[in-house]
């Protein structure tokens, strides 16, 4: 873990070779990854489980002088990449689990180097996990907005790298509404379906009772004019307290074809 | 330049996680932590130690010394069944990869049914509705229902008692025979006894264990639904083996003055039930909800008694239903 945490300091502390920003045209693709994820949800399981992921993932992109703006959905769901068990050292799995990342960014550059951006975002980042034991469902599902700061680096005339760090300012955490789920509670879930849990929610500021922390370092190649493709290594993690604490901590990488048009 | 270190070590570290995952079963863990752990949830989740009046402290003074990190596997289960035997609920379960306690097997209840017996030498037109749910006629002028749980879906379940119920109509009376009923779903306990209650009442309240205590309470009612047999002569059969929504089902049949219970006091949960794991991923149950009859009575570690109380130990399950016997003299 110290490993991970000390090279995304090393990048963000880098003292680059500062160039012109590289103008991005509207750019629109698929991509696929890798998301290594541990998540301790006291409230389901005093365990840790940890894996993978196989996430399919859309992405937009658009870079100009003045703004970046990003767009980014990545799944995934057990129809898609099944098999993949988060697990613990002694061997329990949860039998399904479900991750859904959304994130628009928006970033004006500033200065005359363009080297610098600031801007927000707007993510919506859902985890459903179903352990092997009765009535074992947790969730945490946290819409927010972020504040957002980037730092680019271009590395030659086709491709750069972007940093960015990101620190929520309000979200609406949805979370199981108490330790248990009562016959009320699954009531509804039976009546309604999923929609009945966005029934249960708080809003948060960042406080101890919720707060995340998210890197990402994006490559960007030109290919040809009218192909590029990125490479995104990530880290996210976020502490919720309510009804008992979470804890979740992944590594999102993903490579994205995109078009450009 | 380009930071190639960093991004080498994040692949690396990447794949360490991934290999990570697949770490033995024979992981080590500490055995003390673990008894904490589960000491500390039953203390968080548990709604049974307030029921049953427990020195949750003393307990855990108990135990704690008697759990070291060399004793073996074998051992530490047998000790943590104990200590959670001393709970008597026989929703709490433990269960490990070779290993399982259930603590009703561990209460000396009997049952006060052998459903074998009871349907070749009582039963006529006996018709099987689902795994758990049968039907039939007794003498020709009593209705017969059996329910060995109340489990399955909401609406199959709640058209099958209507079926039931439609069809015995013309019966004089109705015996619902909840004795090895160990519950299910309370929608599916309430589904039937919706069909015998004469009039909206309040049936029970629950409330949820909170960090805090317990949330606010919830109000169960009868909701009356036709056909029924709100006007006939109604006796339930329950028994130790009577548990859980199979109780909340015997309160409320208590309420009604058209029904009379008969057998031996019901098992001593009615709570809902959920699983959690132990720091060394054995699994366990606890009963997580309180749950008061109108009066404010709260039956958890005691059960539910019967308006005519019988014996279990009186009773010869091998040659005769004496039970079903004495439902049927008390109908005709």
């Amino acid at each position: 873990m110290k490993s991970y945490l000390l090279s995304f300091v090393f990048v963000f502390s880098l003292h680059p070779l500062w160039a012109q920003i590289t103008s991005v045209p509207f750019s629109l693709g698929i991509g696929a990854g890798v998301d290594l994820i541990a998540n301790r949800d006291i409230s389901a399981s005093p365990l840790e489980y940890s894996g993978f992921g196989l996430p399919l993932g859309l992405n937009f992109f658009e870079s100009t002088g003045k703004f970046t703006q990003q767009f980014e959905l990545r799944l995934i769901l057990p129809q898609l990449t099944n098999n993949y068990r988060l697990s613990t050292p002694f061997q329990t799995e949860l039998t399904n689990w479900y991750k859904v990342n959304l994130q628009y960014q928006l970033l004006y550059r500033l200065g005359e180097d363009h080297q610098h951006a600031v801007g927000g975002s707007f993510q919506s980042n859902f985890f459903l996990k179903e352990y092997d034991f009765l009535d074992g469902v947790s969730w945490d599902f946290a819409t927010s907005l972020h504040l957002e700061y980037s730092y680019t680096l271009v590395l030659n005339e086709k491709s750069f790298l972007m940093s960015q760090v990101a620190l929520p300012l309000v979200g609406f955490v949805n979370r199981k509404p108490s330790l248990t789920l009562d016959e009320v509670f699954l009531n509804d879930f039976y009546d309604e379906g999923g929609m009945s849990l966005l029934k249960y929610g708080k809003w948060k500021t960042l406080s101890p009772d919720w707060w995340q922390v998210q890197l990402d370092l994006l490559y960007h190649w030109q290919i040809n004019t009218k192909l590029n493709l990125q490479a995104k290594l990530g880290l996210n993690y976020y502490q919720i307290q309510f009804p008992e604490k979470v804890n979740h901590l992944n590594f999102p990488i993903r490579c994205y074809l995109n078009y450009q048009f | 330049m380009l930071p190639k270190l960093p991004i080498l070590n994040y692949l690396i570290c990447c794949l360490l996680l991934c290999t990570a995952c697949n770490k033995a079963s024979n992981e080590p863990y500490d055995k003390v932590a673990a008894f904490e752990d589960l000491w500390s949830s039953f203390n968080r989740y548990s709604a049974s130690i307030d029921a049953r009046n427990l020195d949750w402290s003393g307990l855990r003074a108990q135990y704690l010394p008697l759990v070291n990190n060399d004793m073996s596997a074998t051992a530490y289960f047998e000790l943590m069944s104990q200590f959670l035997l001393a709970i008597r609920d026989p929703h709490v379960h433990l269960i490990s990869p070779t290993r399982a306690m259930y603590t009703i097997d561990y209460l000396n209840y009997r049952r006060n049914i052998n459903f074998n017996l009871t349907e070749q030498n009582y039963l006529q037109s006996v018709e099987r509705h689902s795994a758990s749910i049968v039907s039939a006629t007794i003498n020709d002028s009593i209705a017969y229902l059996y329910a060995s749980d109340f489990k399955g879906d909401r609406e199959t379940v709640a058209a099958i008692y209507k079926e039931i119920i439609q069809k015995q109509q013309s019966k004089k009376a109705l015996i619902i025979d909840l004795r090895e009923n160990d519950g299910g779903s309370v929608y599916n306990a309430q589904s039937l006894l919706n069909r015998i209650a004469p009039e909206r009442k309040l049936w029970h309240t629950t409330e949820n264990k909170t960090l805090g205590g317990f949330d606010e309470k919830f109000n169960w009612y009868f909701e009356p639904t036709t056909p029924s047999f709100k006007n006939k002569k109604i006796i339930v059969l329950i028994g130790r083996y009577t548990i859980s929504a199979g109780e909340r089902f015997s309160i409320g049949a208590n309420l009604l003055d058209h029904v009379t219970t008969l057998g031996d006091t019901t098992a001593n949960t009615q709570g809902s039930v959920m699983g959690r794991e132990m720091l060394n991923g054995w699994k366990y149950t606890l009963t997580f909800e309180r749950c008061l009859a109108p009066d404010g009575t709260n039956y958890g570690g005691v059960g539910i008694a019967p308006d005519i109380y019988v014996p279990t130990l009186s009773l010869d399950l091998n040659t005769e239903d004496a039970l079903l016997e004495k439902a049927i003299e008390l109908v005709e």
